[in-house]
This record gives C-alpha cells, structure tokens and sequence, in this order.
C-alpha cells in the first residue's frame, strides 16, 4: 500500500471512530449525524490542487469563526452547552479533514479524534463506547506511528518536494509487515490498559459527573398510557432488563413467564388510563435492604436485575417480591445509597440519575397479592366507570351471575375474557371511527391485545363495585446462554388487572394464553444479539460500575490465591477468613475525601518544586561546586551571559576563556563588546579574585547581560 | 585524562513537544477520572499510560543491537558542505529498527543528523549528513548521538557512541585567484613530470608519430604489437614555487579583527594558487615565520600543503600573559 493512502486511510478510521464517539451521546440529532457524516465522506475527495487554490484555507478559517460565534450564540439561547459543544467539536474535526496537507495537519486530526473519545466518555457508558475504545486502541499505533513517520520524511525533505513525494508514493515503508507489527502492538496495549484500569484506585471525589446517558424510552410506565400502546412495541427486540437467578436449575428452561410488576394506573377515560399524583413515602432502608414487606428470609427466591436506563425511574418488581437489594454507589469513598419511593397504587421508582444500568436484587416469597391500603383519596378512583358504560356494566353483571366474592367475580370475568374464545388477541388494532376503543373490543371486534383485555376486566370489575387497576409491567423473558441470565425484552411488555378483595390487590391476567405466552426466539440473528447483550452486561458490570470496594474484593482474593499457592492450609484458612467477613458488599479501604484531594496535590506540587529545585542545584554544582555567595553570584552571572551570547549567535567556544571571548568580540567589532567586557571582569574579578559582587551589582549587571540582543551582533555599518 | 571511558553511554530519554502535550492530556485526564469517577475516564487513562509505556519499549528496541560506523571523506573545506556517511548495521534477527537518526555534535559546526527511516534485521543502510565548518583547522570527532522518536514521537531515546575520529578541516578555496605563470628552468630540483625531450624514461610508450626519433623506437614492444611503438621521456625542467604565509602579528596593529580576517583570506588564497600551480605540474612549497610545508612535486595532490594551511597557527611577538589558567569547568 502506498504511504499516502495508507496514512489518509487510518487518518480517516482515526477520525470517523472519534465523531463516532459524539455521537453516541444524546447530543447528536439524527440529522446532525447525517451531515457529519455526508462532511466526512465529502472531505476524503478534497486533495491538492483543489485545495491549493488561493482563498481556500481562509474560507475554512471564516467558516470555524462564524460557525463559533453562531454556537455561543445558541448557547446564550439556551441551547444545551454540551450540545453546542459538541457540534463544533465535530465541525472542526471535519475542517481539519478538508484542509489534510501536511504532517501537522494530521497531527491535529488525530489530537482531535482523541479529544471526541475522552468527551465520549461523559457522553455515552454503553458498550458502543467500548466498541469505539477498542477500535481506537487498534487504529491508534498506525495512526501514531504513521503520522510520526510522515513527520520525519518531511523533516528530510522539504514540503512539495520531488523526494517527498517520491517517499509517499513508496510502498517500502507500508508493507503487510509494517501494519501486522503495529496491529500486534494492540494486544500488550489492551493489556497494559485493562490492569492500569484495574489497578488504579478508584477515589471519585464527585466534583464533576457524567451527563447525557441514552435512556430507553418504553410506552406504558409514564403518568398516562393511550390503548393500544404496547401492541406497537411487542415486535421490539430491545433488551430492558435482565435476571439471574441464583437458584440452580439444569437445564435452564428457555423461557419463564415471571411478572414484573411497573405501575398502575387508576384513571380511565376516554381510551387512556392514567394515574393520579400522590406524594409517596420513602422505602424504609436496612443497610442496603430495602423493605417493600418483610424483611428478607433464607427461604426467599433471590432474583438480581440489571435495569438499563429508563426515561421513568420505574423499579419492576417481581411477582411476590417482598424485599429489595440495591447496591449503594461509591463517591469520595463514602457509600451513597439510592432513595426509593413507594406511591400510591404500589407505584416503586427510584429517585437521582443513573449513569449505566440500574442493578438490585429482588426476594421473593411465597406470599401472593399485595398489602395495601387504599389512600381516602383514591377510594371513589379506583371504581370509577366513564359515563356511557352501561353495555359494559351489563355484561359484567351478566358474566358474574350469582357470583358475590370479588374473586370469584374475577375468576368468571377473566374465563369469559381469556377462556370461551369469545375474544381474540391480535396486535391489529381495532377500528374504532370515532366510537370508544372499549365498546368496540367488546362487542364489534373481539379482538384485541393485553391493553384492550386488562382493560376491559378492570372497567368490567369496577362496575360491580370492586375496586380495580390497571397495571403495566412485563411478562415473560428469554434464557441467554451466553451471560446465563433471562432477557427481558420491550416486546415482553405487558397488561394486566389487580383487584381488591380481603385486604389485598390480587393479580388477574385476562389476556388469552396466545398473548402470554412469548415463543423463545431462536435462529443465528438471536444468538447474534443474545451475545451482544451477554458482552453489554459484562461491559456494565466488569467497566462501567466497577467501584473501589470491587477493587478492594479483587486484592483480597489474589491475596487469599497467593496463599493458597504458598500453602494449602493457611489458603483455606484464608478462605474461611474471607466468607466469615460479614460485610456482604466487602469494606471500602478507605474513605478518600477533599483532604486527600489536598494531600495528593501537596504532595504532587512538592514533588514538582523538588525536581526543579534538583535540577537547579546539579546546574550549579556543576558550574561551580558549593561557592560562597559572592562566587555563586559570579557563576550565576556569567552564565547568564552566555546565555543571552548564545541567543545573540556569540556563544564562547569552548576553548577560549571567557576574557578571550570578550577580547575576541571586541575585536569583531560586537556591539555589545562594552558590556560583555563589564560583566566578564566583574565576573573574573570575583571568582578568581576577592572582589566582592553585591547583590546590587549583580541585578546591574544581570540587566546589563540580559540586555543583550541578537541585533547587536551586527557589525557596525558605518 | 580519562583512562577508562564506556564506549556506549547509558541510555537517555526526554519528553518531545509532542509527548509533552501528550503526558499533560494524560494528567488532565487522570484528573478529570478522579473527580468524576467516571469508569471510562480511568479506561481512556489506561490507554495513555499504556502507550507512553509501549513507546518507552519500542524505542529501546528501535536502538537495540544497533552499530554506527562515520566515514569521513578524505578532504574536507571549510566553509563548504561535505558529506559524511554512516553506515548503520542491525544485528537484530527478526525487528527493524525504524525511524533512527545518528548526529556528530561539534561545537560550532553545523550538521545535520543522519536519518534512517528503515534499516532490516540483518542489513546496512548506508546514510550520511552534511557537514560544513565554519573555519580550517582540526576537529575533534567524539561522540556520535544516536536517537530515536519512534514509534509515536512521544519520547526521543537516545545514547551516545564513543567513536574518535580526527578531521583536518582544509582551507577554504577560492573561485578567482591569480597565479602568475611560472617559467621552467633546467634541472631536476624540482621537476614538472611532463613529457618532453629529456633523458628520463617516464615509463610509458605510445605509438610511433612522424617526426619522432628512430632512437626511441621501442622494439621489442614494436616486434610483439607489429607496429611503431616509441618510448615517452620526461622534460628536463623543473619549477618550484615557494609561497610565503606571514603569520605574524605586527606588535602595533591597530584593527586586530581586521588582521585575522586577512590573513585568513591569505591562507585561502595560498591554498588556491598552490592547488592551480601543482595542477600546472609546478611544485610547491609553503613558507611560514616559524615552519614550512614538505616539498610537493607538481602534478601531485595538493593534500600536504592544504593540511599544512590548515593547521598553521598564527604567531605573537608580544603573546599577552595569560593571569591564570581558567579551566573550562570552573569558567562555566
């Protein structure tokens, strides 16, 4: 490959891997990302002569002027300041890679593409960020090395220059084995970087955090939901969720049907369920424990959820949940547990952002429904039917029968609803025309999915007078081998009913068994996606939430592993130490704050000022050994002396004494001669004699040398 | 006198422009990872350091079982750009050394260094700088520094190469220069070896032309080649030119800067004329207060006469005296 396109080649993977980076985040429209993208492509045609051409550079000059304006501008509009930043991070980017000449040029592109991956770390925590780092830690030692290279052909020979011309054309230097080496310099790369990641200690003092982490926007968990708003969403593969379960069940089935409870809604009206605002109360909290019932038992069903950020900071619960687990972050050392609210309608959300996925475990008991009281407020709420359903209310009536206990009630609403096949589930959406969805449902189309069922049953309760609600969730998940745990994916959303009967909300799912039940997907595109989504939990887990207690968990283990390979009886009595520690979560080691932030600059700063002052001292030893004041002053003027000669194209060669040398240039004709004659006899007079220099005289004299300029090195023309 | 000396000085490295920028990119980095806590600040950390760490390496292996050789050209003038080669031999088996430059560092001489973008496992690259000296004289060749940026111009490593080499710097030469025609007298003093009608054999034959003498017919070359061979002498001529050096300070000068820059233009001239009457086949002596250049026979090389101007000191009479000897270490 020729040098010249080999170098524009990673030059532009270089940058396309950086704007890639920006635009990970939230900050990048679709269209914004188009015309980058279209600049890019555009940029890789602009070669000499076209960009020779007189006006060229200044046109691109003008362009990053008024394009910088125009975005503090915006930003003074009250466009997002990241945003705008960004956006011109890029258009420089794209500016540089129309303007590609010279060594320098690509030096810059590359310093630019660097300066979008560290931005990319506050803009996105995702595993596409990890694709991108990847891709950098491969294209950076071409990019590096070929820029360096290029570099020093053109300090061989000049721009524009035949040879250098020649030199880029050469396939000599950019051989198979050329980019097989630097591609192997990846791996020690790689490696090296994963143990510095690992090793360094992660103190976190939270001046600053990360900003503009992509949330997954899922229908059905806001403060209202339109009908039909899930049947578009049941095709979505999108992973939200994930579980592990601890039990140990071989072989995994491929599939469970496990609920997981969102929100509820007690409103209907008009085809939209919504839900009324009530303050909530915050979770009691023991340790990291956080109880919804109970406090957890031994006994319990352990379920870990790994969330991924949501635009509604919903905590899913599983069916019969009674207790949480959420692991508190590490800030400054310090343990910040997470707040959790309960609201009415059993409605659990989390409060404060989330920087990657939201990880807790839930406890799962035996007990069925849910303990609530209903709030005054919510009482004539929660049996409210819409004017005009009396068709509803009679065929309720007639589908209860003699039936007086509210489950019983359920039991016979939700048959006739999911068991005759009076009704259908499809995804199709009804035709309404102008008429209500529910009616329609019921009576014309007789068909319908989760939404239209859950509903249905919920209006059809209500009006015999128990109080019933609308609840969202999920229902079901897929086995991925891969990562040994269960996707829940956005087509798993689900609908359905909880009514009130002894004290508790009791669960009924209306919908028929052919929309509960969610075919395990298969096929290589699902082993495909199943395999990115193992590596996203993995990147999550092992990068994005990795903290200094799992640093602290992480030494104590090579430690006990180290003894175990010393001996094999004070390694089990190290493992023994190890699960006797009672701090589940492992102990913070220590608790950096500001005043360690102060300690590690103090001693930073010390540092710095020591080598300095180091440096200072081997200058003067080696001019002049340890001289008394008036000598080390001497020293120290002369050399500033030679100094502002060497500055002046006089220096003293190194055979000629320092009274030659101004002998020499007083001879020469040195404008300066009258000077340097002063500072030398001055200085002769004290280090070789005992003549004293005063510190007055020395800062004269130091004036006097320093005075000295490259000009006065002319001879006189007169 | 330093009686033992490393003939390879441990290896030194220092921070480019580049790595310069580079490293305070990483402390910015490391800075902003340690307030925000954020994981992929600490990652993008980790690639820094891991590549200063990689360029530390690869850089000692660039320079790695690495030999220089300098070859000085045999004249050197000064004032004039001269090229000296170096030829750079990688002992390595498997690794090329890239990107490798190799410089003589002469106080007062400039020179650039000698760059070698590519040298094999196993091979020489012959490369070279040039080399221009300011005034004649005798350079003391020492050190040669060898140094490399690679891979990513972050860290410049480098050693250096205890080679001596001396170099006798010519004087420099003019373009113009007038040298009075030079008549032969008879004799071998001092003789012009051209040929001619004298009794000396000059050691070579040429065929026969009209008007030569049947006496130097050569026969038994003439019997072997079947045609007239006849043999060449030399003429019985000589010329010798003795040019005088005054290199003596007059006691009174008055412009002492102007009296160097004269006879340094002397020295330049004699130089030239002795080079343009050797050429003549003239011989040539150079006469100073207090030596003399040897004998040079003309249509020699002018080589002993050049290095006789080149190390010609100047003398003088009233030689101030030095107060005391200043070593160079204590001076500066």
């Amino acid at each position: 490959m020729r040098f010249a396109f080999a170098h524009k080649l990673v030059a532009y993977m270089f940058a396309g891997l950086g704007l890639i980076a920006l635009m990970l985040g939230t900050t990048f429209t679709a269209i914004d990302s188009m015309i980058v993208m279209f600049a890019f492509v555009a940029s890789w045609f602009a070669e000499p002569p076209a960009i020779d051409r007189p006006g060229y550079s200044r046109f691109w000059n003008t362009a990053a002027v008024v394009f910088l304006f125009v975005q503090i501008a915006r930003a003074i509009g009250g466009e997002a300041s990241l945003t705008v930043g960004v956006q011109y991070a890029a258009f420089l980017q794209i500016s540089r890679l129309f303007h590609r000449k010279t060594a320098a040029d690509y030096q810059q592109i590359a310093i630019l593409a660097f300066l979008h991956l560290i931005a990319g770390t506050v803009l996105s925590s995702g595993l596409d960020y990890g694709v991108v780092f990847f891709g950098f830690v491969i294209v950076m030692p071409w990019m590096l090395t070929l820029t360096h290279l290029r570099k020093e052909l053109e300090a061989q020979h000049a721009v524009g220059s035949p040879m250098l011309r020649a030199e880029l054309e050469s396939h000599e230097l950019t051989t198979a084995s050329f980019f097989g080496g630097t591609t192997l310099l990846a791996v020690p790369l790689f490696v090296l970087t994963a143990a510095m990641f690992f090793a360094f200690p992660r103190v976190g003092f939270g001046f600053l955090s990360s900003f503009g982490t992509r949330t997954t926007a899922v229908a059905g968990f806001g403060d209202d939901v339109e009908l039909g708003g899930f049947g578009t969403i049941r095709d979505d593969p999108t992973v939200i969720m994930r579980v592990k379960m601890t039990e140990t069940v071989e072989p995994r089935p491929l599939s469970i049907g496990l609920r997981f409870r969102g929100t509820s809604f007690d409103r209907y009206s008009g085809g939209r369920w919504s839900r009324t605002q009530l303050a909530g109360e915050e979770v009691r909290r023991l340790h990291d424990e956080y109880i919804l019932f109970r406090p957890p038992k031994d006994s319990d069903r352990k379920y870990e959820i790994i969330l991924d950020p949501m635009d509604e900071a919903v905590v899913f619960i599983p069916e019969g949940a009674v207790a949480l687990q959420i692991p508190p972050g590490v800030r400054a050392g310090r343990s910040r547990y997470r707040e959790v609210v309960n609201a009415p309608g059993f409605d659990i959300r989390y409060r404060g952002s989330v920087d990657g996925p939201l990880t807790y475990t839930a406890y799962v008991g035996p007990s069925r429904g849910i303990s609530e009281r209903i709030p005054p407020k919510l009482q004539k709420r929660y049996l409210e039917v819409p004017r005009g359903y009396e068709r509803v209310e009679a065929l309720a009536v007639r589908i209860a029968g003699d039936a007086v206990d509210p489950r019983t009630q359920a039991q016979r609403i939700a048959r006739y609803l999911r068991g005759t096949g009076n009704y259908r589930y499809t995804l199709d959406q009804p035709k309404t025309e102008g008429k209500d969805p529910l009616h329609v449902f019921l009576f014309e189309a007789k068909a319908g999915h989760c939404e239209y069922f859950s509903t249905a049953m919920a209006i059809m309760m209500r009006s015999l007078g128990v109080p019933a609600r609308n609840v969202t969730g999920f229902l079901g998940a897929d086995y991925n081998p891969y990562g040994d745990y269960y996707a829940v994916r956005n087509g798993n959303a689900h609908s359905w009913v909880e009514i009130f009967a002894g004290g508790k909300w009791i669960t009924f799912d209306p919908t028929p068994a052919s929309g509960q039940v969610f075919s395990a997907p298969s096929g290589f595109g699902v082993k495909l996606r199943q395999m990115l989504d193992a590596m996203r939990v993995r990147w999550a887990e092992f990068v994005v939430e990795y903290n200094i207690r799992d640093q602290a968990r992480a030494l104590r283990g090579l430690v006990s592993w180290y003894r175990s390979l010393r001996g094999g009886a004070s390694g089990a009595r190290a493992k023994s130490d190890e699960a006797g520690d009672g701090d589940r979560l492992g102990e913070i080691p220590f608790r950096p704050d500001w005043r360690w932030f102060v300690a590690v600059m103090t001693v930073f700063g010390t540092g710095v000022l020591l080598v300095r002052w180091r440096r200072k001292q081997r200058r003067q030893s080696r001019a002049g050994r340890r001289l008394d004041p008036d000598r080390d002053r001497a020293v120290r003027l002369y050399l500033s002396l030679e100094n502002s000669l060497r500055k002046a194209g006089q220096a003293r060669p190194a055979d000629v004494t320092p009274q030659e040398h101004a002998q020499e240039l007083g001879r020469t004709g040195f404008l300066a001669a009258n000077e340097v004659r002063e500072v030398t006899e001055a200085y002769l007079a004290t280090r070789f004699g005992d003549n004293p220099l005063s510190p007055a005289e020395y800062q004269r004299l130091r004036q006097l040398s320093r005075s000295i300029k490259p000009r006065q090195s002319r001879r006189p023309t007169g | 006198m330093r009686i033992f000396r490393r003939r390879r000085s441990r290896r030194k490295f220092r921070l480019t422009r580049e790595g310069r920028a580079f490293l305070f990119v990483t402390i910015g980095v490391g800075f902003a990872a340690v307030n925000t806590a954020n994981n992929l600040l600490y990652l993008v950390l980790g690639l820094l350091l891991s590549l200063l760490l990689v360029s530390g390496v690869l850089s000692d292996l660039a320079l790695w079982r690495l030999r220089f050789r300098r070859k000085v050209p045999a004249r050197i003038f000064a004032g004039t750009r001269s090229r000296i080669e170096v030829a750079a031999l990688n002992d390595k088996r498997w690794l090329a050394s890239v990107s490798v430059e190799c410089i003589d560092e002469v106080e007062g001489v400039e020179s650039s260094p000698a760059r070698f973008l590519r040298v094999e496992p196993g091979q020489t690259v012959i490369g070279g700088y040039n080399f221009e000296v300011p005034r004649r004289g005798l350079i003391e060749l020492e050190e040669m520094r060898v140094l490399t940026r690679y891979p990513f111009g972050l860290i410049e490593k480098g050693y250096t190469v205890y080679q001596p080499d001396e170099v006798v710097v010519y004087p420099r030469l003019l373009d113009h220069v007038s040298a009075p025609p030079v008549r032969p007298v008879p004799g071998d003093a001092a003789p012009i070896h051209r040929t001619g009608r004298g009794s000396e054999f000059a050691g070579s034959v040429r065929f026969y032309r009209e008007g030569d003498e049947a006496r130097d017919i050569h026969w038994k070359r003439t019997a072997s080649r079947g045609q007239l061979v006849v043999r060449e002498h030399e003429q019985d001529t000589s010329a010798l030119v003795t040019l005088r050096v005054d290199n003596v300070v007059p006691v009174d000068t008055p412009d002492e800067g102007a009296w160097y820059e004269r006879f340094e233009q002397s020295i330049s001239e004699v130089a030239t004329v002795a080079s343009v009457y050797l050429a003549q086949g003239v011989s040539v002596q150079v006469q100073a207060a207090n030596s003399s250049s040897p004998l040079v026979g003309g249509g020699t090389a002018p080589d002993p006469i050049w290095r006789f101007l080149a190390l010609l000191q100047v003398v003088r009479t009233d030689a101030p005296k030095r107060p005391k000897r200043i070593s160079r270490r204590w001076a500066a």
